[in-house]
């Protein structure tokens, strides 16, 4: 969502967000994340997110 | 998404970009991921599987959506999937009528009653998440999204308390000479950014050209500084 991240139906649309190429390879399973802190009623755990359509959006603050 | 200090994510999103959307520290995501360069979007579908990255467009993602359930969880048995259909139109209105009428049933099986009542409950939870939802979109900066959002909220929610209170906040946009400078601000930079193909190099460079001139126009706005932002994030 982007920036961080987005959950779709739940979604939120991150309507203005560009992007730029990572590694991640199509079709398989994403690799698990812990998450150390949420804002903005975000998902609890990474498992959370599962059936939903989520955009992870992978940001920096620089 | 980010895996910086806590404070840096803080500031940045929610402070300066006043961020509505979820965030998350994540150590170590970008390592996991093999992000090379920011921002960068994956896509993951309902099935937990990943779909690409970059944000597909509205088609690829209704496409998306429409493989997902929107009903809290409920038991498999077919007895209950009327209650599952309800929640995916999102057909709130008749989901109550619905329940209230099985549950006005004297004998009414007691594990049909017992789910009934859940989902009652479930249903008057989400009703109150809307309502937060309507407060967040109302208080700004990015009027544009919250603008589209409330018209969502008013339609799926017609006949309940969000539908009157989102329909207060978007009379209130239509007259407020701020919010309405906010909004044609924010139109403006939806339009711009969807008329270019950031997946090309030189489309990213007439973009950050008109970005520059964009937030001149409409300077001392909310889009002005998404404008600012997405510039020096296309720049790398």
């Amino acid at each position: 969502m982007i920036r961080p991240i987005h959950v779709f139906a739940g979604v939120a649309v991150a309507a203005l967000a560009v992007s730029v190429p990572g590694q991640v390879a199509k079709g398989s399973a994403p690799p698990e994340l812990q998450f150390e802190k949420v804002w903005n009623d975000g998902p609890a755990t990474f498992a959370d997110m599962l059936g939903k359509v989520v955009l992870l959006d992978f940001s920096q603050t620089w | 998404m980010s895996d910086e200090q806590e404070n840096l994510i803080e500031e940045t999103f929610i402070t300066k970009l006043g961020a509505k959307y979820p965030l998350v520290k994540a150590k170590g995501c970008n390592e996991k991921y093999g992000i090379k360069g920011f921002p960068t979007v994956v896509v993951i579908d309902a099935n937990g599987v990943v779909y690409g990255e970059g944000i597909p467009p509205e088609s690829v993602i209704e496409e998306l959506l429409a493989g997902v359930s929107l009903a809290p969880k409920l038991p498999k048995e077919p007895r209950y999937d009327p209650l599952r259909t309800m929640w995916d139109k999102r057909e709130h209105g008749k989901l109550r009528d619905y329940l209230d009428k099985m549950l006005a049933q004297p004998n009414l099986d007691a594990a049909m009653r017992e789910v009934f009542e859940a989902q009652k409950a479930e249903l008057g939870k989400r009703i109150e998440a809307q309502q937060k939802r309507i407060e967040r979109f109302a208080a700004g900066p990015d009027y544009a999204a919250s603008e589209g959002q409330l018209e969502r909220i008013m339609k799926e929610w017609k006949g309940f308390p969000p539908e009157a209170a989102a329909k207060k906040e978007l009379d209130r946009f239509a007259t407020d000479a701020t919010i309405k400078k906010e909004l044609a601000a924010g139109k403006a930079l939806q339009k711009l950014v969807a008329a270019h193909d950031t997946s090309k190099a030189a489309q990213v460079r007439k973009l950050v050209d008109e970005l520059g001139k964009f937030r001149k126009k409409y300077v001392g706005t909310h889009a002005a500084k998404q404008a600012e932002e997405m510039m020096g994030q296309l720049r790398g």
